[in-house]
């Protein structure tokens, strides 16, 4: 399964942690969406990629932008383990080479569908910001086990983790 | 088109964009009586659940404040309560806890929730479903 951090992120580190400027900051709360395009390893999402309804080079293309159908954006609070959906307590790993500092937020859930969104077919999903779909800042994004592909009824769960090493 | 929050009996919720409140009892009924059937949720395979409550807003409740923006009168008196909250027995106030509060004040989702059923959304919801939609089987 691959993953890939977008320039954004990397942005937040270099410059609102490291520098303290205003350039690029976090949003009041994280959102995820679900996305059509596969991370792939470079020749699909790139470090430099944005949302966007044009399915094109390596443009980002969320699901349920054409007809919901029950799709919307789940937020994850910028918080660790208050009371609704934030990030757990992080722990930390010692390893030289693989170690760092990790994170999972909450498991959210998509839907009930009500029917097929449009796009359909979620390949990866996206920590992003906001809820207008094909638009915000896109932090990191991972592959699904599978392609899923949903109907009237279906509900779909997922559980976001970072690893800062 | 409106937004739903949607809790389910595990306490979990997922927000939820429908055409209007017909299509949402719709989709919503059909995952809530997969639950009382013992069916799969979705495609993962994973148990459907039962749904408690459902949630009407106008709008995406995270969309609280999306510009993060205060007028100046509010922002003084919160940052006032703010100072006073956080002054120490010697008057002193952690200035890294004060940023991280001032940055709580836009935040859109509660921190603290008296039931697991309670709304994750400081946004008022227009309204709360009856949930009478959902009885009856197929």
């Amino acid at each position: 399964m691959a993953t890939i951090v977008f320039q954004p992120m990397s942005q937040l580190v270099t410059d609102y942690v490291m520098g303290a400027s205003g350039t690029e900051v976090p949003p009041a709360s994280w959102t995820m969406g679900l996305s059509t395009t596969v991370v792939g390893s470079g020749a699909n999402m790139m470090r430099n990629s944005v949302w966007s309804v044009t399915v094109s080079g390596s443009n980002v293309n969320e699901i349920g932008s054409g007809t919901a159908n029950g799709y919307a954006r789940q937020t994850i609070a910028r918080t660790i383990a208050q009371g609704g959906i934030d990030w757990g307590t992080s722990t930390f790993d010692n390893t030289f080479s693989t170690g760092g500092q990790s994170t999972a937020a909450d498991q959210v859930t998509f839907g009930a569908f009500s029917g097929a969104p449009s796009p359909n077919g979620a390949n990866s999903w996206a920590l992003t910001a906001g809820s207008t779909l094909n638009a915000g800042d896109l932090w990191f994004a991972a592959d699904t086990a599978a392609t899923r592909t949903f109907a009237n009824g279906d509900t779909e769960k997922v559980t976001a983790t970072l690893k800062a090493g | 088109m409106p937004f739903y929050e949607i809790t389910y009996e595990t306490g979990r919720s997922s927000v939820a964009r429908y055409a209007d409140e017909a299509e949402a009892q719709s989709a919503i009924k059909a995952h809530h009586d997969r639950a009382v059937q013992g069916l799969p949720g979705g495609p993962v395979g994973a148990p459907a659940e039962r749904v408690v409550k459902v949630r009407e807003f106008d709008k995406h409740p995270n969309d609280l404040n999306p510009d993060q923006t205060m007028s100046a009168d509010v922002l003084s008196k919160e940052l006032a309560t703010l100072v006073k909250g956080l002054s120490d027995d010697n008057g002193v106030v952690d200035i890294s806890r004060l940023a991280v509060e001032v940055r709580a004040l836009s935040h859109p989702m509660v921190t603290h929730k008296e039931t697991s059923f309670d709304s994750n959304f400081v946004m008022k919801p227009k309204q709360e479903l009856s949930l009478t939609f959902l009885e009856g089987g197929k």
